[in-house]
């Protein structure tokens, strides 16, 4: 996130710090694989809170009267499982088939995958 | 909040060690600071206060930092398990005997390119970098309202705050140390972004401190000068103020300073105390040119401030401390036990990359001291049958002779 106009005008005591080659850190032998961690760690922290919030949603939910026995019992309609299916679908494609890829093969294997372009 | 198990038997613990004499808690006890909690206005603050913590901003931001604790947890656990185990494979292809002594140079030839080694510190970092993204990202969406918070109580008290908006940092006090975004200078968030993302380390290294418990801890076993005169304490280095704060509860009557080069950190340092109604005074100055009058203080004390010093400031520092403490005063630097150059691999292999890859700049010439000679060498003594204050770390009771 680009930092705010809020700090302008006003005394932050801040200095200027030493430059730091942040995203250097590439150790696993190939810096895809290092990207992929970064990401890995990220989704999870944006799972978690997600799930926390829902957690929140039916701590309150039940303080209204609705447990969360009654969301576990909840059944779909016919037609929210067609469309909760569909969002799934678009989830798994836009997450997880990208592990089926194979745009790009390995170099040794004399077909790198480069050759369509 | 505190768990209650917890906090009993860290006062059961006060208690017995002031009965065997280890150390005095001058009449009051770690339950008794628990007491103490943030004071802020409700419109500002909806999620309100945890005990002395203010709770995150939003449940989400909550939320994220309380992943980054547990993937510690569970990254020390077993991925560090399993990076261990990857190491000792390579020592015993390389015929390297665990226990023995190698220099970095060969660590890192070892280490080099192995992934299933480096996938340890590769998910800490990644988790690290969450940690600092989620917190600098909230602080600056809400700028305007951290920023008016600090600048309220920048005047007001308990306590004082002197800040030098003109100074010359030096350039070793700049670094983007645990590489926090701007380091402890560089952004005028640093305090809190500090607070919050050291809450995180610590469950995953040494348990809960969202109550301060560690800086309580060390602080309840502080040792006294003999002659049980504590009339002015000095804490250097003292970041957000958490021992600061600590030292003052203990000992109500003292004059207590917190010193740090971090602007924003002793800023925000200051705000916390005043809204803990805890009456120390913050300085923004350097610890190796501390401004205070010779033989002022009873009790110095630093908090892991010396191995983020080059050895040369560490030395310039612990001379400063000398020319501000009197005769007979206690002078207890709490840091890592220093260990030389070289190192069993495993050790070396976490100083490698703490070093590199965490940022910490002067970790390794800090190690490679001799820190009790260099105090002892400085008008010190040390004293016999000390106790450390805090796990972890060594004994480092010196009485300035």
């Amino acid at each position: 996130m680009s930092k705010t106009n809020a700090t302008e005008g006003r005394e932050t005591y801040v200095h200027e710090p030493v430059p730091y080659d942040f995203g250097a850190d590439l150790m696993l032998g190939n810096p895809a694989l290092d990207g992929v961690v970064k990401c890995v760690v990220a989704m999870g922290a944006e799972m978690w809170s997600t799930k926390r919030r829902m957690l929140v949603l039916e701590a309150l939910l039940e303080q209204k009267g609705i447990s969360s026995e009654t969301i576990d019992n909840y059944v779909p309609t016919s037609a929210q499982n067609e469309a909760w299916q569909l969002d799934r679908d678009r989830f798994l494609d836009l997450a997880l088939s990208p592990l089926g890829d194979n745009s790009f093969r390995s170099i040794s294997s004399g077909d790198n995958g480069f050759t369509k372009f | 909040m505190m768990d209650r198990r917890e906090l009993l038997g860290m006062a059961a613990f006060g208690t017995l060690a002031a009965a065997s004499g280890v150390t005095s808690l001058a009449g009051r006890t770690v339950e008794a600071a628990v007491t103490k909690e943030l004071k802020y206005s409700a419109p500002n603050f909806p999620r309100g206060v945890d005990g002395r913590l203010l709770r995150l901003g939003t449940i989400d931001v909550e939320s994220r930092q309380e992943f980054t604790a547990g993937f510690r947890q569970m990254q020390a656990r077993i991925i560090r398990k399993t990076a261990d185990e990857a190491l000792t494979r390579v020592l015993e292809q390389e015929g390297i005997d665990p226990a023995e002594n190698i220099s970095m140079s060969e660590l890192r030839r070892l280490i080099e390119n192995e992934p299933a080694i480096n996938i340890s510190p590769k998910t800490w970092l990644a988790n690290q970098r969450v940690t600092w993204k989620n917190l600098q990202d909230h602080y600056h969406a809400n700028a305007d309202m951290y920023l008016s918070q600090m600048e309220r109580t920048d005047k007001a008290g308990p306590g004082t705050l002197e800040l030098a908006p003109s100074m010359k940092i030096p350039d070793h006090a700049a670094h983007q140390i645990h590489i926090q975004p701007g380091g402890y200078v560089g952004d005028p968030f640093a305090g809190h972004m500090y607070h919050y993302g050291t809450n995180s380390f610590y469950i995953g290294v040494r348990g809960h401190n969202d109550q301060d418990q560690i800086h309580r801890e060390a602080v309840a076993n502080l040792p006294v000068p003999k002659d049980r005169k504590v009339k002015r304490i000095l804490d250097y280095g003292c970041g957000i103020g958490q021992l600061t704060v600590a030292l003052k509860e203990r000992f109500p009557d003292a004059e207590v300073w917190g010193l740090d080069i971090g602007g924003p950190m002793v800023r925000y340092g200051h705000m916390r105390a005043a809204n803990l109604g805890v009456d120390v005074n913050f300085v923004q100055r350097l610890a190796e040119d501390n401004g205070f009058p010779d033989n002022y203080f009873d009790i110095v004390t630093s908090y892991i401030a010396h191995h983020e010093f080059p050895a040369d400031v560490t030395r310039q520092a612990i001379a400063e401390v000398q020319r501000v403490s009197r005769p007979g005063a206690v002078y207890y630097p709490i840091d890592f036990i220093t260990g030389g150059r070289e190192g069993p691999p495993r050790s070396m292999f976490g100083r490698w990359w703490d070093h590199r890859w965490n940022n910490e700049p002067w970790t390794l010439e800090y190690h490679a001291m001799d820190f009790e000679d260099e105090i002892g060498t400085r008008g010190f003594q040390k004293a016999k049958d000390s106790q450390p204050v805090v796990r972890g770390f060594g004994s480092r009771h010196f009485v300035r002779v």
